[in-house]
């Protein structure tokens, strides 16, 4: 594990968690951390310094993936560190990084197809579906789903069921055969976005307002305002679009894909 | 109850016209099929290894997604039919194979669904005479050899849908459609199957020295030349992999065999869908999916 313990908290060793306390595993070294931290927190606590294996605190960037068990239970689980908050009993395991198959690719040269993704990852035909990855999805994608439309070519329907992956990689980590979900979720997914998602019209007006310098002005009078001003500003912006819309409207809008 | 329906994935990839016509054919019958939901490739073959749990793990999940839909499921394609009534057959016969997949797939499945072809279906829930009866389009110029393969009737044991040497569910269907049926007696040979993927077509121009000694070309020429010779327009199947071997595989037989006639070959559920006066243009009877075009053949004979 890339990470390493300054030593100062190395508790003993306990059998009965004191009051307030949890008991916890972190490499197989037992710890009592106080009840409600998060996995991440709970190794800082326990004097780990995370080096690698933790961003964006936030469960987004998928850098925390963690394997972990419970006393009494066979089951292996997942969380994300820095999202879960300890239970009393957990073993600990951090999966910082994992060497799974990358592939390179121009993805101007590519087609929305089976093709594109078969070539750039040939192994991940290798799937038997036996649905493992989907049992340690933190995310709690319909990972074998993604794959089995990937497999039949279904671009967009495999970017919108993996849409909400981090890329934390805990599905190829458990892969039988060795393929690399994470990565086809995310070519399908750039070959929907350039090849097969509608283009957002106000994306490119508003591109070419900002190509004739339709705000300059605006940002250079902003640079030069005093702090105070800006604050003001700020504080008084504009935080829904003038039009009035209820917030149904605006999100039947955003699935039928038009561009209210 | 709701009917579940389990396309599988060459239904959605190169034979769509075979999809598309059995969703269309049975809505214009009064069924609405429900999709199986979540459902994966079903293993495309059955393995056949005893203690290989984990190729069964994906039948027999999407026949417990189909118990979710209705105590039936009708597919089409005749491999899945064939890995999805097998499993189901091992499900029912096999206790201690059904307790480790059910624990595995974390999913109860007792082979408590029926696993139906569509032609079954027609013939159970539709009924041939129906059939017959609601054809907008005269079949009787229309001569077809009607061919099962091997997917759909082997082993007999298993399968039951129909005598495995001389079959006769789709010569029924074809009749009652008002075809011309041909009595064909290759209707049951091997189309050489999975040894298509060997090699390329250019080598399989029944070169000795391929990959498949020409296996291929070899057995379709068998197959077809006997439809040909007895006269029939088309030949008539449910396999998308026979229909991608022995329509394939006409170049190189014309090559090696000196005046063999070509022959378009379709889907019974297509030519249905054509006579029941569905729009014809909507189920892939053309040059984008076929190596022989049969839209020539369908517009002269069943069209006019």
């Amino acid at each position: 594990m890339a990470a390493k313990t300054s030593g100062k908290a190395g508790n003993a060793a306990v059998d009965e968690s004191p009051a307030g306390m949890v008991k916890i595993y972190i490499m197989g070294k037992q710890y009592a951390v106080p009840e409600g931290l998060t996995i991440q927190k709970a190794l800082e606590y326990a004097g780990l310094t995370l080096l690698r294996g933790c961003g964006c605190r936030g469960g987004f960037c998928g850098a925390c993936g963690t394997v972990y068990r419970t006393e009494g239970d066979y089951k292996l689980k997942v969380a994300l560190a820095c999202q879960t908050v300890v239970e009393d009993g957990m073993y600990l395991t951090q999966i910082p990084f994992y060497p799974a198959n990358k592939a390179i690719y121009d993805i101007e040269k590519l087609t929305p197809s089976l093709e594109s993704l078969v070539q750039a990852y040939p192994e991940f035909m290798r799937c038997v579906q036996c649905n493992t990855c989907r049992k340690v999805c933190p995310q709690d994608i319909e990972v074998m789903q993604y794959m089995a439309t990937a497999m039949r070519g279904d671009i967009a329907k495999t970017a919108d069921l993996s849409f909400d992956c981090i890329m934390c990689g805990l599905c190829a980590s458990r892969c039988p055969a060795d393929t690399v979900q994470y990565y086809v979720g995310i070519l399908a997914r750039r070959l929907y976005g350039k090849y097969v998602a509608p283009e957002a019209k106000h994306l490119a007006d508003r591109l070419g307002e900002l190509d004739t310098g339709k705000f300059d002005k605006e940002i250079d009078d902003m640079i030069k305002m005093k702090q105070e001003d800006l604050r003001k500003l700020y504080d008084t912006r504009d935080i829904e679009p003038a039009e009035e819309t209820t917030e149904t409207e605006a999100v039947s809008a955003t699935e039928a894909g038009t561009d209210k | 109850m709701e009917i579940a329906y389990f396309p599988g994935c060459t239904l959605r990839a190169s034979a769509i016209g075979l999809d598309d016509s059995v969703r269309d054919t049975a809505a214009a019958f009064g069924f609405d099929f429900k999709e199986v939901p979540d459902w994966t490739c079903c293993g495309a073959t059955f393995n056949l290894a005893v203690d290989n749990i984990m190729a069964l793990a994906p039948p027999i999940r999407i026949l417990a997604n189909a118990k979710t839909v209705g105590d039936r499921v009708v597919t089409v394609c005749a491999g899945c039919y064939n890995v999805l009534k097998r499993a189901n057959y091992t499900v029912r016969n096999d206790a201690e194979k059904r307790k480790k997949i059910s624990d595995f797939i974390e999913m109860e499945y007792e082979g408590d669904v029926e696993v139906v072809h569509y032609i079954e279906f027609l013939r159970d829930d539709v009924g041939f005479d129906r059939i017959g009866k609601e054809l907008k389009k005269k079949l009787d110029q229309v001569k077809v050899a009607p061919y099962y393969g091997c997917q759909l009737l082997r082993p007999e044991e298993e399968l039951q849908f129909d005598d495995a040497e001389d079959p006769m569910l789709m010569d029924d269907l074809l009749k009652a459609m008002g075809c011309d049926v041909i009595d064909f007696p290759h209707k049951v040979e091997c189309c050489g199957a999975f040894l298509t993927v060997c090699t390329d077509l250019e080598a399989r121009s029944a070169a000795k020295d391929d990959d498949t000694g020409g296996a291929v070309s070899e057995c379709s020429y068998t197959i077809l030349d006997a439809a040909v010779k007895r006269g029939a327009d088309f030949v008539v199947l449910s396999c998308p992999l026979c229909l991608y071997n022995l329509d394939s595989a006409q170049d190189a037989i014309e090559k090696e065999h000196h005046g063999f006639k070509k022959i378009p070959i379709i889907y019974f559920s297509q030519l249905l869908a054509v006579a029941l006066g569905l729009d014809p243009k909507k189920y892939a009877l053309d040059s984008a999916h076929h190596y022989v075009d049969p839209s020539g053949v369908v517009k002269a004979k069943v069209l006019s």
